[in-house]
């Protein structure tokens, strides 16, 4: 009896998910919330394209499985309650003490798997002292700045194999080359970073940013170099804002691991005292290739004419530095434009300001070779 | 479509067994290969048709073997379909290495080297090839009758349970079953116990064993120490015997459930106490057939040859032993892999045996038997390295490392930064389940229902079986979860 027992159970369990596929039983979602991506739909069958069409019936098969959002959340809190590891290695790395690695690019960078020949970095260099001298004659002094990867300044949360590169990684040596150049100017943020750790916590736990308080040392770093062009500017200091607590839900690499809603960030929101900037209406429509549509040109204005206009070509880290910028400059334009760190001639030229600043997240200066 | 894969457990498997069991008896074979032809073309549809090939062609062969009274001609076309399995054999797996390995000798005599790209490996071809010539062999032995029946032939050699990864089952075992078709719930529930078991084996233990050895054998010679060498070897140890015993287990699973008992393939190889007996529990299936169709015609062919007298001071006996067991385990060690590493391996394999014959086994036997275990556990650790690692010159950098080479200091926290929750938990159930530690504790809960003690009599057989089931749906529902995830890596044994 038991063994018809165990047989008939068996057989329901293995046979639900195809029999789902015809009578639906159970409705499979068309996105995956917790990997944010569109589900795999099913492939059609064309004899004259056999060799992919395994593959993609077996991605349409594992996607439409039944229950699977619940089995991967399922999976997750498993990995990272009970087995205290992550249920995602090669995207994401749970490190000491609940700080979360992304184990993407940031990783092959790290650890020295990604690198570029000496050439490559030689026409990254030119690329940025072209851009000096480009934007020098039009009166535009232009600054570079790298927010280090989380890695860099909390090397001791790291699990045990994720390793910096013994012979150093591919931007000290596009720093190195950067710095052998008398006309760029480099704003070195992981240097600051590392003297003001001590501080206090500069990156979130369970995302590969930093927080406001990083973005806070990362502005001073800048503000600062650029203040001895500029000595007109009046920075912000920390007698002009309060650092609000506030309990978030955690960061994206908690989310890559469906994570997000288990798990929480405390984070300390910046409330000015007396704000002064106010959004502008943006004038250039976004590319159809633009990432953030809502994000590719951002404009803020304090009024204050005697301060000098700044366009700022960023990327997601910039993001959180934003509140500071806004109130030191006349007028602050962000360009996000989808990673390409481009020249971006044409809101240079409508917005005429008195500096230009390249904000590049360290893992994708590799993004400006060629340009 | 790997055993691991939600679209072999909750699609194929099912879709094959329900067809299979509604088909009357006569047309089960059909099934079978229908299914088998499908599991191998989801990979790669061309490389199926070496496999059509190569069922065709032993089919020819066999039945011309037998119908051949003439002895030199029965012989003849037997080498011819000997050397066709060989060469399909050749060309497909091996054509790379020994191209590149001639082009490295030329090279040495100041002539350009060539580079030859191989072909893309057809699936399980290996373990085919030598089920084909197993029947070959059978039927020029006239231990069986040549297959009149193609479809059978074809089940038999190309069945999908087997198919990438063996057992390498011999035809007199397979072909009575393949005409009979019987089955029953209980050879089918322990099909099912049989899979889940080997399934987890696979998902539960082999791929997070697999995560730990790959970090560590993937090191820079500057990150590893020896106690974190050795860490690194006795779990890709227990990863290797996870993964192909959770595959075996997988296809002795499945195969009962369509009514097929297949061979087994090991015995707690771990346990054994020397490397004679390391083969004996070790892919039982290769070795039996290595040892049938090489090591014993080898060994007989040269004992005609030569006289009973002793040469350099060793019997006849022992030189026999001796060239028999270093060609058999040079192939072995080809069998594995077209690479040098895998010839140093079986090379190595074939040196401790032959130490063995020749009177260290003696000693070995007298010695404490826990000092067998270690001398053998040791001995594999080693071997494994060797069969692990991309290149000769890695595998000694590797061992260097485990006596002491390394650029840490020799101490265990490099270790311990690897025992985490989940990894102490796969050591341990990894360990006790190469004893028969899991044996005795089954073994001590099936005897609940004869015990004296009425009460427990009484509800220990429910709560034997009960529990059982439970635990056997709960495991595949756990091994589904790791499933989806994506954490699982394919076999070791599905690249031979």
């Amino acid at each position: 009896m038991y063994q018809v027992i165990l047989t008939v159970l068996f057989l329901c369990m293995i046979s639900f998910s195809f029999l789902n596929d015809f009578f639906g039983f159970y409705k499979v979602p068309e996105t995956s919330q917790t990997e944010n991506r569109k589900l795999a739909s099913k492939p059609s069958f064309d004899i004259n394209k056999l060799d992919p069409y395994p593959k993609s019936y077996g991605n349409y098969f594992n996607d439409q499985f039944p229950f699977r959002e619940d089995l991967r959340l399922l999976n997750s809190l498993i990995c990272y309650y009970v087995l205290h590891q992550s249920p995602l290695p090669g995207e994401v790395e749970v490190g000491k003490h609940g700080w979360f690695f992304s184990d993407q690019k940031e990783s092959v960078v790290y650890q020295g798997k990604f690198d570029l020949a000496k050439y490559q970095i030689s026409s990254l260099v030119k690329e940025l002292h072209n851009r000096t001298i480009d934007y020098g004659k039009k009166g535009i002094r232009f600054y570079v700045a790298f927010p280090p990867m989380k890695p860099e300044i909390y090397p001791e949360y790291l699990p045990i194999d994720f390793r910096r590169a013994p012979n150093g990684t591919v931007t000290d040596k596009i720093v190195k080359a950067i710095k052998e150049d008398p006309v760029i100017q480099y704003i070195d943020l992981k240097t600051a970073l590392l003297k003001a750790k001590k501080f206090g916590r500069l990156y979130n736990h369970t995302d590969n940013h930093w927080n406001r308080i990083g973005a806070f040392y990362g502005y001073n770093e800048i503000i600062g170099r650029i203040l001895k062009d500029f000595p007109e500017i009046k920075p912000v200091t920390r007698s002009d804002f309060f650092f609000k607590t506030e309990i978030e839900s955690a960061g994206n690499q908690a989310n890559m691991i469906g994570l997000s809603k288990y798990l929480f960030e405390i984070q300390y929101k910046p409330i000015f005292r007396k704000s002064k900037s106010k959004y502008l209406q943006p004038i250039h429509k976004a590319p159809d290739w633009a990432s953030y549509i809502m994000d590719y040109e951002v404009s803020k204005s304090t009024g204050d004419t005697t301060l000098p206009s700044v366009v700022i070509v960023r990327d997601s880290y910039a993001s959180v530095m934003m509140p500071f910028l806004d109130e030191t400059f006349h007028k602050v334009t962000y360009i996000f434009d989808a990673w390409r760190y481009g020249r971006n001639e044409a809101i240079i030229a409508d917005m005429k300001p008195d500096i230009v600043i390249l904000i590049i997240f360290e893992p994708h200066i590799s993004h400006l070779i060629g340009k | 479509m790997q055993f691991h894969s939600l679209l072999f457990i909750y699609l194929f498997l099912p879709v094959t067994l329900f067809f299979y069991y509604i088909a009357r008896k006569s047309l089960r074979n059909i099934i079978l290969l229908t299914a088998s032809l499908i599991f191998s073309s989801w990979f790669q549809i061309y490389l199926s048709l070496v496999l059509i090939g190569s069922i065709t062609m032993n089919y020819v062969a066999g039945i011309v073997i037998e119908r051949t009274s003439n002895e030199k001609k029965k012989k003849l076309f037997f080498l011819l379909a000997v050397i066709f399995n060989l060469l399909l054999l050749c060309v497909f797996k091996y054509l790379s290495f020994l191209g590149n390995t001639v082009s490295e000798l030329i090279s040495s005599f100041g002539i350009d080297p060539f580079v030859i790209k191989g072909f893309a490996m057809p699936l399980g071809i290996s373990f085919y090839t030598f089920k084909a010539l197993s029947y070959l062999i059978s039927v020029k032995r006239k231990e069986v009758q040549a297959q009149k029946s193609y479809i059978e032939l074809a089940v038999y050699i190309s069945i999908f349970p087997q198919l990438i990864a063996g057992p390498i089952d011999r035809y007199r075992n397979l072909s009575p079953q393949l005409t009979d078709h019987s089955s029953s719930f209980e050879r089918f529930s322990s099909g099912i116990k049989r899979f889940i078991l080997g399934l987890a084996k696979k998902v539960i233990l082999a791929t997070p064993l697999a995560m730990v050895a790959d970090k560590i054998f993937n090191s820079p010679v500057t990150a590893l120490n020896a106690p974190l060498a050795w860490f690194g070897a006795i779990c890709y140890m227990l990863q290797i015997y996870y993964d192909f015993a959770g595959y075996t287990d997988m296809a002795i699973g499945t195969g009962k459930m369509f009514g097929l008992e297949f061979a087994e393939n090991f015995n707690f190889p771990y346990n054994a106490v020397s490397v004679k007996d390391f083969w004996k529990r070790w892919h039982i299936t290769l070795s039996t057939w290595l040892r049938d169709y090489l090591f014993l015609p080898l060994a007989y062919a040269r004992s005609k040859k030569m006289r009973k007298e002793k040469y350099l001071g060793l019997k006849t006996d022992n030189w026999i032993y001796l060239y028999a067991t270093t060609i058999t385990f040079l192939l072995c060690g080809l069998w594995h892999g077209a690479a040098w590493t895998f010839v140093i391996w079986g090379l190595f394999h074939g040196l401790m045996l032959v130490l063995e014959q020749f009177g260290f086994g003696k000693i070995l036997k007298r010695a404490y038997r826990p000092l067998q275990h270690l001398y053998l556990l040791l001995f594999l650790l080693i071997s494994w390295v060797l069969f692990r690692s991309p290149s000769i010159q890695d595998a000694f950098q590797y061992i260097g490392n485990m006596f002491g080479t390394g650029g840490q200091p020799e101490n265990f926290s490099l270790v311990s930064e690897y025992l985490n929750t989940r990894n102490i938990f796969v050591l341990i159930i990894g360990i006790l389940g190469t004893t028969r530690f899991f044996d005795h504790i089954l073994g001590f809960l099936k005897s609940f229902p004869e015990m004296k003690i009425a009460v427990i009599r009484a509800t220990g057989t429910h709560f034997y079986h009960i529990c059982g089931i439970i635990f056997v749906l709960l495991t595949l529902v756990l091994s589904t979860i790791f499933i989806i995830a994506g954490t699982s890596i394919p076999f070791i044994y599905f690249k031979f």
